[in-house]
């Protein structure tokens, strides 16, 4: 070459196929070539995992190398010419196939990935019309290995993604390699199963039909489905999916690579959590109930009936109340309806019991990509693998890639795939004094004191070694300090001092704050203004004459049974929902069937305020309508101005127009003090249970992860209280009381009990008696 | 690959199903190794497990082993599957391991499998009725080519094997009731 470029020291000069490209050094041949549009075949090679070459079908010639070399473990080297479609290496590629195919069956036309498989791709282009081999195949016995996965080991290439998935990206080292040499199998250890919440990926990752979807499982076959761009409706991460229909029914769900927020990965409860649309109880057309007696009756005199029950009372005595994965545009509307008609008691909070600090917009300082930046991580009352998984696989990777050290305030041992630097597991009321104990060591360290209240309570917990350890490493100006608060901290009964002390810490150790939003669009219902001066509690509480719920369910709520008692009494009560159970059917008075959100479309606001727009994946079921356009001709019907939208796009300018900016900072609270003599109870909403969608999708509620009715304490407070496991026992909460039964499980802290929310507890009242069946 | 996961501190099973003398082998391999490279004593310890447990491993004793070695489980079953001097299933109290890789074979090891087929009434992979003896499936070269055939009497070598031979050798290891 007659003209000279200048190469970057951390660059090298290859060719492929004769053409030139500058690229990473230490970047391996496949990599440049797949970012310069040059296709070579792969099976084992993926761009998340580690490098194995084990498949060989990368094969590339490289000149002045003698024999061909796999491209996905050939480091490029300056200079180097690789050719991938020259004689050797075509050759090369098509002997890999041939032996490939000596033991994988060759029926595709009843496997279940058929049309989508690499396997079936690639040998179309590399494969032999004919198969030579004549011997016996291989077969493989299949292995049970959960509701979400199912297995077809013979067709199996021993790619290991699944084996290194699980092991480098889900942590949980479930997959191994059985066996030996040509009868190397890929299997548990021993009739387990797979229980990684991300286990769904391995199914992506599968090149051929040996790990396919289970409810999938033989529905459709690729080229009948339609592809949809879709939002995560379960966390507020605000992944991003395809879903796959067909006929407008959405059949599966995939990821939709965005490296940003979930790369290349989405948690099961996105993957599967959208086959709850199908659920029993998915209202299809309008209902009214009168006299006691419900009946199913067409729009208009449905919407006449709700218009009546609306009016009959002021919007002074209307009290809105909202679950978290609507979209914008219906949150948008639902507030811009009811504060015209002067109704100020809107909440979507339902699950929260502390509202000492005002609604807000929650505080994240950084983005996914961030997260890695920061050399101590510090979780405040959360299950972060349950409540946004891939926050929990980003964690992960900062730990396992960058060392950052990551410490655990919480009151139970979650089992994080990450090793804990401080561990501070306590009861539901310790483990804020353990919290407290930090900002008092980072106190006495930086010589700032918190004032009021907060700084007073604080003051009163006592250090200790470790946490002042703790303290040093987060006031420590090389490190970055990131605190992460989740769901446990958010329903606390002292949410508020909590929150308070953090924003106190991050400030202090110049940390960051990220606070995970509860479920998918809670962000969104605080922009769009579903918020008022009262709060959730407090109007579940009220003598409201008349309640409107919208896409809300009793689980839902922090005090089921309030709530429902409360709904009972009133006078009316008008429900927005994809879908009714037994209790909402009891205490409503009409059910507008609205389509989810993946059926409309809308905006999600996600937890880094990115409002990310969708159009409808799947058709309405039957005479379900768009939620925005049932608030639309209601706003009509009320006579509320403003209400004349043509089109969701004009509702969309609209929610992009609004402020997405937070209010200033927490205000100075008052404390509350906690006391408990015995038991204190920590109870949560399990991962399979955060919305209306998740509990309905039966193969979430097979797997491990579905909430169950046992009473969970570590075999010490066990042996105290003469409990076995497996007994029944009756846990009393004020004056409710539940059949439970006893699981000994040492993750549960001394002095504690566990229970899944869904049983009817409620997180704000921790002192609980548990009476024993002989006693 | 080092160890990529948070080390699991639970002992229960370990503690409950290793014996002291397990447990010191297992730490005598453990101490050749660099701390971060515990996975690199599986063998070993496998080793150990499986005289402690009478010749074979049972999914609970790899479970113990992979938990005092603080690795995941499935590392271990990995290993035990690989090597095939460890049984992942119940067996005899003494394996023959008869090599039939290619110096053994050409020096007739085909006619000693035969043999010891015939005269125990068994065949290779399986365990004689009285539970004494297991004739080992498909032993790889046992490194001793210079004295094939060969054969591997629990861990003890017996080179230039006639059928003679072989059932003295069973004859003793039958013997030992």
């Amino acid at each position: 070459m007659s003209e000279q470029k200048t190469i970057p020291d951390n660059m090298v000069r290859i060719e492929i196929d004769d053409k030139e490209m500058i690229v990473p050094r230490g970047s391996m041949v496949i990599e440049a070539a797949d970012n310069n549009g040059i296709s070579i075949p792969r099976f084992c090679y993926h761009k998340k995992l580690s490098i194995a070459a084990n498949c060989r079908m990368c094969m590339v010639d490289v000149e002045k190398v003698p024999k061909p070399l796999p491209a996905c473990a050939t480091p490029v080297m300056p200079d180097m010419k690789v050719y991938t479609k020259s004689k050797r290496a075509i050759d090369a590629q098509r002997n890999v196939m041939e032996f490939l195919l000596i033991n994988h069956p060759l029926d595709c036309p009843v496997c279940d990935q058929g049309g989508e498989c690499e396997l079936q791709d690639i040998s179309m282009g590399y494969g032999r019309g004919v198969s030579r081999y004549q011997d016996e195949k291989r077969v493989a016995i299949d292995e049970d290995i959960g509701s979400l996965i199912s297995t077809e080991m013979t067709r199996c290439i021993t790619c290991t993604r699944c084996v290194r998935f699980l092991e480098e990206i889900s942590g949980t080292d479930e997959l191994g390699g059985i066996g030996r040499g040509d009868r190397t199998q890929i299997g548990t250890m021993v009739g387990r199963s797979v229980d990684s919440v991300m286990s769904g990926n391995v199914i992506d990752l599968c090149p051929v039909g040996a790990l396919t979807n289970k409810p999938f499982r033989f529905k459709a076959r690729s080229w009948e489905m339609m592809s949809a761009n879709g939002i995560s409706m379960h966390d507020a991460i605000g992944s991003n999916l395809f879903y796959h229909t067909r006929k407008g029914e959405i059949l599966r769900t995939v990821p939709r690579d965005n490296e940003s927020l979930n790369e290349a990965w989405i948690s099961d409860r996105d993957r599967f959590g959208v086959l709850g649309q199908n659920g029993d109880d998915r209202i299809l057309k309008p209902m009214i109930k009168q006299a006691g007696v419900w009946s199913e009756v067409d729009w208009p005199k449905a919407m006449d009936f709700a218009v009546k029950k609306l009016q009959s009372t002021s919007g002074k005595d209307t009290t809105v109340l909202t679950g978290s994965q609507s979209t914008n545009e219906e949150y948008f509307l639902l507030s811009k309806l009811f504060k015209a008609m002067n109704c100020d008691n809107l909440d979507y909070r339902l699950n929260q019991s502390d509202f000492s600090q005002p609604h807000n917009i929650p505080r994240v300082d950084l983005d996914l990509n961030g997260v890695k930046d920061n050399q101590q991580i510090v979780i405040i009352g959360s299950n972060v693998n349950h409540e946004q998984p891939i926050l929990a696989h980003r964690i992960r990777q900062a730990w396992l890639k960058n060392d950052a050290q990551v410490s655990v305030f919480n009151a139970k041992d979650y089992g994080f795939r990450f090793n804990i630097f401080h561990n501070y597991i306590a009861n539901q009321i310790e483990w804020v004094k353990g919290l407290g104990s930090l900002a008092h060591c980072v106190a006495d360290l930086t010589k700032v004191k918190l004032t009021g209240e907060v700084g007073e309570w604080i003051d009163n917990q006592a250090t200790d070694e470790n946490l002042n350890h703790l303290a040093k490493q987060l006031i420590n100006k090389d490190n970055n300090a990131l605190f992460v608060i989740g769901q446990v901290a958010n329903n606390h009964p002292q949410a508020g001092l909590i929150k308070a002390i953090v924003e106190w810490l991050a400030d202090n150790t110049d940390g960051k704050v990220y606070e995970m939003a509860c479920g998918a669009n809670s962000v969104g219902a605080e922009i769009c203004g579903v918020t008022s001066n009262t709060n959730a509690a407090d109007l579940i509480n009220s003598k409201s004459k008349s309640f409107v719920i919208y896409q809300a369910e009793n689980d839902d709520f922090n005090r089921m049974q309030l709530a429902h008692e409360t709904f009972d009494k009133a006078d009316s009560v008008v429900v927005f929902s994809s879908f009714a159970d037994k209790n909402m059917k009891e205490v409503a008075d009409v059910i507008l069937p609205i389509g989810l959100a993946s059926e409309v479309a809308g905006s999600f606001f996600n937890n880094f305020l990115e409002n990310q727009k969708f159009k409808p994946a799947a058709n309405l079921p039957k005479e379900a309508k768009p939620g925005w356009r049932v608030l639309r001709v209601l706003g009509n019907m009320l006579n509320v101005d403003g209400f004349d939208y043509d089109d969701i796009s004009e509702v969309m300018a609209e929610v992009d127009a609004l402020s997405t900016k937070r209010k200033a900072s927490f205000q100075p609270i008052e404390v509350t003090h906690l006391n408990v003599d015995g038991l204190v109870l920590h109870t949560e909403t399990a991962i399979y249970d955060v919305d209306m969608l998740s509990r309905r999708s039966n193969a979430l509620q097979e797997t491990i992860h579905a909430s169950n009715d046992c009473l969970s304490l570590n075999s010490s407070e066990a042996e105290k209280l003469k409990l076995e496991n497996a007994m029944p026992v009756t846990l009393i909460q004020g004056d409710y009381s539940v059949e439970l039964f006893i699981n000994i499980d040492e993750s549960i802290p001394t002095g504690s009990v566990f229970a899944n929310k869904c049983v009817g507890l409620r997180s704000d009242v921790l002192e609980v008696e548990v009476r024993g069946e002989s006693s | 690959m080092y160890q990529v996961n948070p080390q699991n501190n639970d002992k229960t099973l370990a503690n409950e199903l290793l014996t002291q003398e397990t447990k010191e082998t297992i730490e005598s391999w453990l101490a050749k190794y660099p701390s971060d490279q515990r996975r690199s004593a599986v063998i070993g310890s496998l080793h150990a497990a499986q005289e402690q447990n009478g010749g074979w491993l049972s999914k609970e004793i790899m479970q113990a082993v992979a938990q005092y070695l603080e690795i995941p489980a499935i590392w271990v079953y990995e290993a035990a599957s690989f090597y095939s001097m460890f049984f992942t299933k119940a067996c005899g109290k003494h394996k023959v391991s008869i090599c039939t890789n290619i110096s053994c074979m050409l020096n007739g090891a085909e006619k000693i499998v035969d043999h010891a087929e015939k005269s125990l009434g068994i065949k290779l992979g399986e365990t004689t009725e009285d539970g004494q003896i297991t004739l080992v499936k498909e032993e790889e070269c046992i490194a001793a080519c210079v004295g094939a055939p060969a054969i591997l009497v629990d861990e003890h070598y017996h080179e230039n094997v006639t059928p003679e031979e072989l059932d003295k050798i069973f004859k003793k290891l039958g013997g030992e009731k």
